[in-house]
């Protein structure tokens, strides 16, 4: 008997519990989102006019090497572009355009390959690697890394908020290292 | 973008988990007042100029705002009558108007305070000030770079609060829309002003 209330109250606790994991997942479960479409940076604009006028260049992509979790609690992000290296190099295209120093089939060409990229809670990390071509021959060959932190919110929501927006952000931060690397500038 | 109200909102919803029913009100400052571009100098012979804007919070830049508000800046920009042609693109002249707004918290753990509201089903309403920085720089190769700064403010409250005596109470959108238009029209008189934009 008393075996038997254990069993019947062992079952309502497992059921219990399958309840309270469903509303959970329900209020709480993973979700993914596509990261905003990128923007151009007034900061980015400002570097890039220090190339000489009219020099232009265009723009390829590799394959990402080592693309971690990109997730803040239960929230995770994926790229527009499909890949991460695409979402950056179509960033970079759009910097350039907007700074007047792009132009499709160019003999300048600037090649983004993203190497490591992770996102976690308060945290984010990008390292890419940057290839320019001039006429097919190597003259800028640098891997550049930004990390980032910023406090996180204890309220997992805000926190995700929180997390792709300084994710986002760090997309810019990256081509602005580019743009203010003096080697960099020296190919313009 | 006005991120401690929406975050006060957040945490408010997240407290009240589905049983309440709180509302937001936004306020705005009366300092700046709408802008009047029919009272510009205005140039003789306006020019076309490319136009960059960039929506921060807290100095970090915020892509989603920047989307949203772009076209409303571009739409002043216009009515102002102080450009030939406002363009995404490079211009011949290589005349830039960048426009940067950033949204800094005035308010605190508005989070917490947000926490509190929801627990008591908006019984403890919550009031927080969200600040926006609008920078204003207009390039024209060959002379100086000329920069504008204008301030405003959105009063959010949430719950059983009051919001400040003499201001309309309106959406966070509405108010949103309202401080972006007054600023930029703001900064765009000053720039008619004191630069040689209407020589």
């Amino acid at each position: 008997m008393t075996g038997s209330k254990y069993a019947v109250g062992h079952r309502m606790q497992y059921l219990l519990s399958i309840i309270l994991l469903s509303a959970l997942l329900a209020l709480g479960g993973c979700v993914s989102q596509p990261l905003p479409e990128y923007q151009v940076g007034i900061a980015n604009q400002i570097s890039l006019s220090r190339l000489t006028p009219g020099v232009k260049f265009q723009v390829s992509h590799g394959d990402d090497i080592e693309a971690g979790s990109a997730g803040v609690r239960a929230l995770t992000t994926t790229p527009p572009g499909g890949s991460w290296s695409a979402f950056l190099a179509g960033a970079l295209q759009q910097e350039l355009v907007s700074s007047g120093h792009y132009v499709g089939g160019s003999g300048n060409a600037i090649d983004v390959t993203v190497v490591k990229l992770m996102l976690m809670d308060g945290q984010a990390h990008v390292s890419v690697h940057f290839v320019v071509r001039e006429a097919g021959v190597v003259v800028y060959d640098k891997v550049l890394e930004v990390r980032t932190k910023w406090d996180s919110h204890f309220i997992g929501v805000i926190a995700a908020r929180d997390g792709v927006a300084n994710f986002g952000a760090i997309f810019q931060q990256i081509l602005k290292k580019l743009f203010d690397d003096p080697d960099f500038i020296r190919l313009g | 973008m006005f991120k401690r109200a929406l975050t006060l909102l957040m945490v408010c919803s997240f407290a009240a988990a589905l049983s309440g029913c709180i509302s937001l009100h936004a306020y705005v400052d009366n300092s700046l007042g709408d802008p009047h571009y029919a009272d510009l100098k205005k140039p003789a012979d306006p020019q076309p100029v490319q136009l960059l804007f960039e929506f921060q919070s807290k100095s970090v830049a915020n892509a989603r705002a920047t989307a949203t508000l772009r076209p409303k800046v571009y739409e002043e920009v216009a009515q102002s009558g102080l450009f030939s042609k406002v363009s995404y693109e490079p211009v011949a002249s290589g005349r830039t108007l960048s426009v940067m707004i950033n949204n800094v918290p005035l308010t605190e753990n508005a989070g917490a305070k947000g926490f509190a509201t929801g627990l008591t089903f908006g019984l403890a309403g919550s009031t927080v000030s969200d600040g926006y920085v609008c920078t204003i720089s207009y390039v024209e190769p060959g002379h100086d770079v000329v920069t504008k700064e204008v301030k405003h403010t959105i009063v959010s409250t949430i719950g059983n609060a009051s919001g400040p005596q003499g201001l309309v109470a309106m959406s966070l959108t509405e108010a949103v829309d309202k401080v972006v238009r007054q600023m930029v029209g703001k900064g765009l008189a000053e720039l008619d002003e004191t630069s040689d934009l209407s020589k």
